[in-house]
């Protein structure tokens, strides 16, 4: 038979026919089919080797030894050891017994302690102004238009011969006059304002306008 | 604990693979269990009965499988990546031990051995031991390709597979060496003719 010329399909059909049939019990139309692939001697012999083959397959039967699972089972282990603890087995329910109990206890202490609330009040600043003694005056002059540079301060004058008196403007200004005592206290809030703040520049480091702020006030 | 065992013995062998990965020894129980004795067998066969290699190559094999569990193909059917390896180092046990010569007198040991049986075996020994002195003579891939086909009882598919060539040709290879083993065979079977 030329192996060139036949196809898988009559590969697989010739096959199946050698397995299962002697040519004697070949039905004639297959006798035909077969005759153009091999001769009857061919065939026969073919499918007297696939019957012996069946018979002979039967017996080689030998078992493992058992030294080999063994030698198998130790390199598992090595390949698999987990250091220290984590070498202890433990089963899955004992593992869910132990977070159930914890949860549980957790639980408990939890719901048996008291839950303590503070109250917080928020604080107010209030301011309370004091009345001017009224046994002396404190003039001074106070700027009509703001000073906008250092070179122009605030003029100081002692002409009334009065202790403390500074006269800006025709205005008292001393320690005592609540007017003073108001800007002052504006001043403060700013420059705290000012060196308080978060996300813009400080005035921590800038003395310039910290003497500005002073002076202006 | 019997709620939580798991029963291996209905799992595939591509999901016991899986569980190797992961160090189950019990997956590698059931494993060893499936193919232990059909590939020693396998190996015994193609090493022209030479137990204690074949028992090697066994032990190797399987080895493997434990150092490399994931050089496992998850897209392939497990039993046939197995038997490529298997095949894998047949081939290569032939290359470094030129086996073939050390087949040639292990030949003349079993024919000595088979004239000491008695007759009623005699017939069935004699086809036998020329069957495997015939397959001795073949290329290792023949001899791998009738092993396969005959003895593992495997599809042409899956021996494309192992042995990476198309179906076709493994047809083709099987009938041309069927049809060479029956005339050289039928001498020793007076019923073959």
């Amino acid at each position: 038979m030329n192996m060139e010329t036949t196809s898988n399909t009559d590969l697989d059909k010739l096959e199946e026919l050698l397995h299962n049939k002697m040519f004697d019990k070949l039905s004639p139309a297959e006798k035909q089919w077969v005759a153009n692939k091999l001769s009857e001697e061919e065939y026969t012999s073919m499918s007297a080797l696939y019957a012996q083959i069946e018979v002979s397959k039967l017996s080689i039967n030998i078992e493992p030894k058992a030294d080999t699972k063994l030698k198998l089972n130790n390199a598992l282990a090595i390949k698999f050891s987990k250091p220290g603890v984590l070498k202890l087995k433990m089963p899955v329910y004992q593992s869910v017994a132990v977070a159930l109990i914890f949860f549980l206890v957790g639980f408990g202490i939890n719901m048996s302690r008291p839950v303590e609330t503070k109250i917080v009040h928020s604080t107010v600043q209030v301011i309370k102004y004091l009345p001017s003694p009224q046994n002396h005056k404190d003039l001074a002059k106070v700027a009509s238009k703001p000073i906008k540079s250092n070179t122009k301060r605030k003029k100081y004058s002692n002409s009334n011969s009065v202790n403390n008196l500074h006269t800006i403007n025709n205005v008292a200004f001393t320690d005592t006059n609540p007017e003073v005592i108001r800007q002052q206290e504006i001043a403060m809030t700013n420059i705290n304002r000012v060196r308080n703040e978060q996300n813009g520049s400080s005035m921590g480091g800038d003395t310039l306008l910290q003497k500005m702020l002073v002076t202006v006030y | 604990m019997a709620l939580f065992k798991k029963n291996y013995s209905t799992k595939s062998d591509e999901e016991l693979m899986s569980l190797l990965t992961r160090g189950g020894q019990s997956a590698f129980d059931e494993l060893y269990k499936r193919y232990s004795k059909p590939l020693l067998n396998f190996f015994f066969r193609m090493l022209n009965n030479d137990r204690e290699k074949a028992e090697d190559l066994l032990h190797d094999l399987f080895l493997k499988i434990i150092e490399k569990p994931d050089s496992f193909d998850g897209n392939k059917k497990f039993n046939t990546w197995f038997y490529t390896l298997a095949s894998n180092m047949i081939k290569n046990e032939y290359r470094s031990r030129q086996i073939r010569n050390e087949h040639e007198k292990h030949t003349l040991a079993n024919v000595n051995e088979l004239f000491e049986l008695n007759s009623e075996s005699f017939d069935k020994n004699l086809f036998n031991n020329r069957l495997e002195s015939e397959l001795k003579k073949m290329d290792v891939e023949m001899k791998t390709l009738f092993n396969l086909r005959f003895l593992e009882e495997m599809s042409i598919k899956q021996i494309a597979e192992i042995m990476n060539c198309p179906e076709g040709t493994v047809k083709s290879r099987l009938f041309y060496l069927t049809k060479q083993l029956s005339k050289k065979l039928s001498v020793y079977k007076p019923e073959l003719n």
